[in-house]
């Protein structure tokens, strides 16, 4: 018993001999806290505008169009938008990480958190599949119409443009999803530990 | 008179900031993923300190806020293994004095053994080495005191593992 104890004071002392560190200087954690928000403001304002975009080009697109296909499709457009929202609020709902929680509260949030964003990037493979086969039928409709449009160096640019951006997305999704899953299992891991209640 | 949220964050810095630095080094082993996860530890402190009512003792909450952001900082790493100096030695500590060269050692070496418990028992261990009491490191954890002393028991002897193991390597 003695032995362990003097082993622990030993332990003890060699972790706190440990290099002596400067404390971080509020200059920098306000710097970085800035940052912060800035990045945040910069997402939020980027989902608006790409809100505002689909929108506006939905509405142009049936204006200058104008027929049953593209009110159609300005329609699905807008379903997509606002299911989008409402998703991103409700997933915000009790997901906020409390900081200053006992670990138990917080690894508790933090699952609750990444269960949610890896069902947000499910729901997005979801949205794009939804879009491809709306274009699909909105690109086979506008053949029968017009064949000619189908054809020649822009149309294939054009193509090529919009299927590498589509791979590029959809590579990305996986690529979050994939680590948001890996995160999400070591945070169950924690907390299936914190929960053996030291049996 | 008061102090103001800027005196306050400088005085738990002051009075935390090398065991934040040492409870990152139990997070984290390459040194400028460890200096940005002790910023970001800082960070959290700056932003829940308007919110601290005093509703535990501000060690714990400083604790607190460093072990969840350890915690989650870890669980976002790809997990690879712990990386030691090229030639299976532990990194070169500088020009100190002989002693400080020899105590920066045995503390890396902690560290590293440190590094390789299993979560919930890493976060422990290195409360108890800080000196905090059972209790309080039942405080952070939100759990029991008699949790955290099963818990202790089974960490220290994975550390002695771990200890042993590192000193037969070198």
């Amino acid at each position: 018993m003695t032995d362990t104890h003097d082993d622990w004071h030993v332990l003890a002392a060699a972790w706190r001999s440990g290099p002596a560190a400067p404390p971080p200087l509020l200059a920098d954690v306000k710097r970085r806290d800035r940052a912060s928000r800035r990045r945040l403001a910069l997402i939020y304002a980027s989902e608006v505008l790409i809100t505002l975009g689909t929108l506006g080009v939905s509405v142009e697109l049936v204006r200058y169009h104008f027929g049953v296909v593209w009110a159609l499709w300005m329609l699905l457009a807008w379903t997509l938008v606002a299911a989008a929202w409402i998703m991103a609020v409700w997933q915000v709902r009790g997901a906020r990480l409390p900081p200053t929680g006992a670990t138990e509260a917080f690894l508790t949030a933090a699952v609750r958190r990444c269960q949610r964003r890896a069902r947000t990037a499910r729901v997005v493979l979801l949205v794009v599949l939804i879009q491809l086969a709306t274009l699909a039928v909105t690109a086979l409709a506008r053949y029968l119409e017009a064949p000619g449009l189908f054809t020649g160096a822009r149309f294939l640019a054009w193509a090529a443009a919009a299927g590498g951006l589509v791979v590029a997305y959809v590579g990305w999704v996986l690529w979050v999803r994939r680590r948001v899953l890996r995160e999400l299992a070591q945070l169950e891991a924690l907390r299936a530990e914190l929960d053996e209640g030291g049996a | 008179m008061s102090e103001s949220a800027e005196q306050r964050f400088a005085r738990l810095m002051g009075e935390y900031g090398t065991a934040l630095a040492r409870l990152a080094a139990g997070y984290e082993a390459d040194p400028h993923e460890r200096e940005d996860l002790v910023q970001d530890i800082a960070l959290a402190v700056w932003m829940a300190l308007p919110r601290f009512r005093g509703d535990c003792s501000e060690r714990t909450f400083v604790y607190r806020i460093a072990h969840n952001r350890g915690l989650t900082h870890r669980a976002r790493r790809r997990s690879a293994p712990e990386p030691l100096a090229p030639d299976g030695r532990l990194a070169d500590p500088g020009p100190d004095p002989e002693a400080e060269v020899a105590a920066r050692l045995r503390h890396e070496r902690l560290a590293l053994a440190v590094r390789g418990l299993p979560g919930i028992h890493r976060a422990v261990v290195m409360l108890t080495l800080e000196g905090l009491s059972n209790r309080e490191v039942a405080e952070v954890l939100g759990t029991t005191e008699n949790n955290v002393a099963v818990r202790l028991t089974r960490a220290r002897k994975l550390l002695r593992a771990a200890m042993g193991s590192l000193g037969a390597d070198q």
